[in-house]
C-alpha cells in the first residue's frame, strides 16, 4: 500500500482513530499500533511480515542478552553474530543472486565452470532499513548506549511503524524507544505542522514526482544512444529532481503521519540541492542512512584518526558499500565510489585551507559558493547516471552522449525542464513555504479545516498525472 | 548564496497542541467528502482487488449517492480541467448519453462482413486504444515493439479507470470516432475489461448486474458497437483479451468478460486475441514472474493486476507473432523477420 494509494488515507484514518482512541493505555496502544502496522506490511506479502518479525526478533534478543552479559569478550561476540545475522539476512534476499552471478562469470573466465543455483527471491520490503536499525540497536547497545525497550511489543513497534517500517528514516533507538516507551501524549503536538508535511509530501511525490518519473526519463534511459544532447543533460538533472521528490515526498508524508499519531520521526532531508559542496550535500541527503553510515561505518574503520591515506580509503569504502546497499548493481557500485572520490577530493581541499591557516568551514565569496553549488549539483547528476541506468553499457552511452549524442531525439519536453528547475529551486524556499503554511493553518478555523483540507485534496487530485509512479526507494 | 541549512534551528511553529477528537471529527468529515467525490475511483478500486459482492454492491451505491448529489457532475469538469491540464481527452462536462445499442440485426450485419485479415492490406498506421493497461506497460511494450516493424506508425491513447461499461464517465465510443476521424488507423488494438466487470446502469434507474444473461448482452452489445465502428472506416479491429489476475474471484470476472468480448468481438467482425495463457503459468495459475535477459522479475505490479514493464514486454512479444496470423506484419530487421517466421 503506497502513501500516495487509494487505500492509504482509509487505512490510516482507522488507525489514527483506535491509536488516540488508546491513547489513556500506553500499552494497549502500542498493541495496536504493532498489529496496524503488521498488517501493513502483510499487505503487501505475508513474506515481508515474516521477515520483519523475525529480523525484530533477533535484535531483540540481541539486546537482551547483551543486557544481561558483563564479560567484553562474551558482549562482543554476542553483538558480533548479532550483525553478522542481519547482514545473512539482507545478503541472503537481496546480494546472493548478484554473487554467485559474478562467482560464476569470475570462474568462466578462469575456465572453470560452477553453474550455480540461482535463488531469485522477492526482496521484502523496507529489509534494508530495518536492518540497519536493527544493527544499529544491537551496536548501541553493545557500547551501552541503546535505549532498551521495555518488552518485544515496543520493540517491535520500533522496528515495524508503519510510516517509517517501507523506506526509513532509520531510527536509532535513543530517538524513538523514548516515544514508545513513555505514556502517549493526551493532545497533538504541532498538528499543522503535520498536515503541512503531508500536503508538501503529496504535492512533491505525486504531482511533481510523478509527472517527472513518467515524461522523458523513462524513456532516454532505457534508450540513450537515441536521445539529443539537449535532451540527455534535461534527463540528467531531471532524475535527480525526480528522485529527491519521490523520496523527500515519502519522508514528508511519513513524518507527517507519525506526527499526527503522536511521535516524531527525524528529518531525513535538509534542502540537499542547496549544498554548496558533496560534504555538505551528504549531511543533508537521506540523513537518517548517511549518519549510520558515519557512525557504524566510517568511524568503527578508524574515521579519519589514522592520517590522510587512512581517512580516504576509509571514505571510499564507506561510500562504494553505500552504493552497494541500494541494490546488487554494479552501477550503484560505481555511484558510491564517485562520491567516495568525491568526498576524498573534497577533504584534501578542507585540509589544505587548514594547512595555509584558514578555517575549513570558513565563509566563502557569493561566486566560489555558486560555483561550489553548481558543480555539487552537476556531480550528483552526473553520479546518478550510473545509478539509474539498467546496465554500465547504457550508463556509458548516457554518458557519453552528453558530449557527443546522435540521437534523432525523442522531443525536449520543456515542461520537464520547468518541473526540474523549480525543484531545485524549492531546496531554497521550501522550509519557508513551509513555515507559512503551518502559520496559516494554525489561524483557519477548527470548524473551517475538514472543508479546507477537502478543498485541498481535491485540488490536488484535479492536477495529479495521469500515470503512477512508485516509491524508488521501496526497491532499495 | 545563502542556504537552509541543517545545522541552524528549523523555524517550527510554537508547539501548537490541538484536540484529537476535533481532528478526527474533521478528518472524518473531510474523508466521508471526499469519499463522495472520488466514489467512482473507490468503485473501480474495489472491483480491480475483489473485495467481494457487498463491497461491489457498496461502491455502486456510493457512485448512484454521487450522481444523484451531482457531485458526479462536478468530477467530470474537474476531471476536463485536469484533460486539458495535461492534454488528454476527456469526458465532456455534463454525462454523455451511453452509446446506442447495437441493435441484434446491426450485429448481424457486423457478422456477414468478410473476416479481417483476408481484405485488409498491410497496415500502415496503427491506434492503440484501451484502459490503464494500455496507458502503461502492455500498451508502452506495444507501442515499442510495434516500431520493429516496417512502415508502422503507431498512436496510442490509454485512459485508466475506463471502459465500456460506464460511458457517462469517459464516452469511449465517441473518443474512438475521433481517433479514427483523426488518424484514419488501418489497424486498431483495443484492451478493455478491468474496469468493465460491473453493473452496467440502464436507462430508468434499470441496470444490469454483472454476471447475469442481460449484462451479457448489453456488454456484447458494446463491444459489437465499437468493433462495428472501427470496421466501418475500413480498419482492423482487434480486440486483446484480459489476461489472468491474481485475485481468483477476478479471475473468475475477467474469464466471463473475455467470453461475452471474445463472441461479440468475432460477430463483428474483429479479431479477438488472447493473453491468458501468457500471463498463466503452464498449469494454468496466476503467473507471479517472467524471465528476461537470464533474470527473473515480477510480471505484475502489486495489485495483481497491471503488468509490470518486463511483464508487458514479455506478453507483447508472444502477442505479436499472433498477431501476425491475423495481419501483414513486416519485421524491419531480416533476423527478426526469420525468428517470427
Amino acid at each position: 500500500m503506497e502513501f500516495v494509494s487509494l487505500p492509504f488515507p482509509y487505512f490510516f484514518l482507522v488507525v489514527l482513530t483506535f491509536a488516540w482512541a488508546l491513547r489513556k493505555h500506553r500499552v494497549a496502544r502500542n498493541t495496536f499500533l504493532v498489529c496496524a502496522s503488521g498488517w501493513f506490511a502483510w499487505k503487501w506479502q505475508p513474506l515481508f511480515l515474516l521477515c520483519l518479525v523475525g529480523s525484530s526478533l533477533w535484535n531483540y534478543l540481541a539486546g537482551e542478552l547483551l543486557a544481561r552479559i558483563a564479560p567484553v569478550r562474551t558482549r562482543r561476540w554476542v553483538a558480533g553474530t548479532a550483525v553478522v545475522g542481519n547482514l545473512a539476512l539482507l545478503g541472503y534476499f537481496k546480494y546472493a543472486d548478484f554473487f554467485l552471478e559474478n562467482l560464476d562469470s569470475l570462474l568462466a573466465w578462469l575456465g572453470l565452470s560452477l553453474h550455480s543455483p540461482i535463488v531469485r527471491l522477492a526482496v521484502p520490503l523496507g529489509v534494508s532499513f530495518y536492518t540497519f536499525q536493527g544493527i544499529a540497536y544491537v551496536v548501541d547497545c553493545w557500547r551501552g548506549t541503546a535505549v532498551r525497550p521495555g518488552n518485544f511489543i515496543d520493540f517491535l513497534l520500533f522496528m515495524s511503524f508503519f510510516p517509517k517500517f517501507a523506506a526509513g528514516p532509520i531510527c536509532r533507538s535513543s530517538e524513538l524507544m523514548p516515544q514508545i516507551l513513555r505514556d502517549p501524549p493526551q493532545d497533538l503536538l504541532e498538528p499543522s505542522r503535520a498536515v503541512a508535511l503531508i500536503v508538501s509530501g503529496v504535492f512533491k511525490k505525486m504531482i511533481l514526482g510523478t509527472y517527472l518519473a513518467t515524461h522523458m526519463v523513462e524513456d532516454v534511459f532505457q534508450s540513450p544512444e537515441n536521445a539529443t544532447r539537449a535532451e540527455l543533460w534535461a534527463v540528467m538533472f531531471a532524475y535527480s529532481a525526480q528522485i529527491y521528490l519521490d523520496f523527500s515526498g515519502y519522508t514528508d508524508i511519513a513524518r507527517g503521519c507519525a506526527k499526527l499519531c503522536g511521535f516524531e520521526l527525524p528529518e531525513n532531508f535538509h534542502y540537499p540541492y542547496a549544498a554548496t559542496n558533496l560534504t555538505e550535500y551528504w549531511r543533508r541527503w537521506h540523513m537518517s542512512f548517511s549518519r549510520w553510515l558515519r557512525e557504524y561505518l566510517y568511524f568503527p574503520l578508524g574515521g579519519s584518526r589514522h592520517g590522510t591515506l587512512r581517512t580516504s580509503l576509509n571514505l571510499l569504502v564507506t561510500f562504494t558499500l553505500c552504493g552497494l546497499w541500494h541494490g546488487p548493481r554494479w552501477g550503484f557500485v560505481i555511484w558510491g565510489a564517485l562520491h567516495g572520490f568525491g568526498l576524498i577530493a573534497h577533504k584534501l581541499i578542507r585540509d589544505r585551507r587548514r594547512d595555509r591557516g584558514l578555517a575549513a568551514e570558513a565563509a566563502h565569496s557569493v561566486v566560489v559558493q555558486a560555483f561550489g553549488w553548481a558543480g555539487t549539483l552537476l556531480f550528483c547528476a552526473f553520479a546518478r547516471i550510473f545509478f539509474k541506468a539498467e546496465t554500465l553499457e547504457t550508463a556509458g552511452t548516457f554518458a557519453r552522449g552528453l558530449v557527443s549524442a546522435t540521437g534523432a531525439g525523442f522531443g525536449l519536453e520543456w515542461s520537464v525542464v520547468a518541473l526540474t528547475l523549480l525543484t531545485i529551486a524549492l531546496n531554497f524556499v521550501e522550509q519557508p513555504l513551509l513555515d507559512a503554511f503551518s502559520r496559516f493553518h494554525e489561524r483557519v478555523p477548527r470548524v473551517v479545516r475538514p472543508m479546507a483540507w477537502t478543498a485541498l485534496a481535491l485540488a490536488l487530485l484535479g492536477i495529479k498525472p495521469y500515470d503512477v509512479a512508485f516509491t524508488i526507494y521501496f526497491g532499495f | 548564496m545563502t542556504s537552509p541549512s541543517p545545522s541552524t534551528s528549523v523555524s517550527e511553529p510554537a508547539a501548537e497542541r490541538g484536540s484529537p477528537n476535533a481532528l478526527l471529527l474533521s478528518l472524518w468529515a473531510a474523508g466521508a467528502v471526499l469519499t463522495l467525490c472520488r466514489a467512482e475511483d473507490l468503485r473501480d478500486w474495489v472491483l480491480e482487488s475483489d473485495r467481494g459482492v457487498w463491497a461491489s454492491n457498496a461502491a455502486d451505491g456510493l457512485v448512484e449517492l454521487s450522481d444523484r448529489t451531482g457531485v458526479t457532475r462536478l468530477r467530470s469538469q474537474s476531471e476536463a480541467l485536469r484533460a486539458k491540464l495535461y492534454g488528454v481527452h476527456a469526458a465532456a462536462p455534463a454525462p454523455a448519453p451511453p452509446p446506442p445499442p447495437l441493435a441484434a440485426a446491426t450485429m448481424e450485419a457486423a457478422a456477414v462482413l468478410e473476416p479481417a485479415h483476408e481484405v485488409a492490406p498491410r497496415p500502415t498506421r496503427v491506434l492503440l486504444v484501451g484502459a490503464s493497461s494500455m496507458q502503461f506497460a502492455l500498451g508502452q511494450a506495444l507501442e515499442k515493439q510495434l516500431a520493429a516493424f516496417e512502415g508502422l506508425e503507431v498512436r496510442r491513447l490509454g485512459k485508466a479507470s475506463t471502459g465500456l461499461a460506464r460511458p457517462e464517465a469517459f464516452n469511449w465510443p465517441a473518443r474512438l470516432e475521433e481517433l479514427l476521424e483523426e488518424h484514419k488507423p488501418d489497424l486498431v488494438i483495443v484492451n478493455f475489461g478491468g474496469n468493465d466487470a460491473q453493473n452496467i446502469p440502464l436507462p430508468n434507474r434499470q441496470r444490469a448486474e454483472f454476471g447475469t444473461e442481460a449484462w451479457d448482452r448489453v456488454y456484447g452489445e458494446r463491444v459489437a458497437d465499437f468493433v462495428a465502428r472501427i470496421r466501418a472506416r475500413n480498419a482492423e479491429a482487434v480486440l486483446i483479451g484480459m489476461p489472468i489476475m491474481r485475485s481468483p474471484d477476478f479471475t473468475k470476472r475477467m474469464q466471463r468478460l473475455n467470453d461475452v468480448t471474445e463472441k461479440a468481438t468475432r460477430a463483428a467482425g474483429g479479431i479477438y486475441l488472447d493473453q491468458w495463457d501468457l500471463a498463466a503459468t503452464p498449469a494454468g495459475k496466476y503467473r507471479e514472474r517472467v524471465e528476461e535477459r537470464g533474470k527473473s522479475l515480477p510480471m505484475r505490479l502489486e495489485d495483481g493486476v497491471h503488468y509490470t514493464e518486463p511483464g508487458g514486454r514479455y506478453v507483447v512479444a508472444r502477442l505479436l507473432p499472433r498477431l501476425q496470423h491475423h495481419v501483414q506484419l513486416v519485421p524491419k530487421d531480416a533476423n527478426l523477420a526469420r525468428v517470427l517466421h
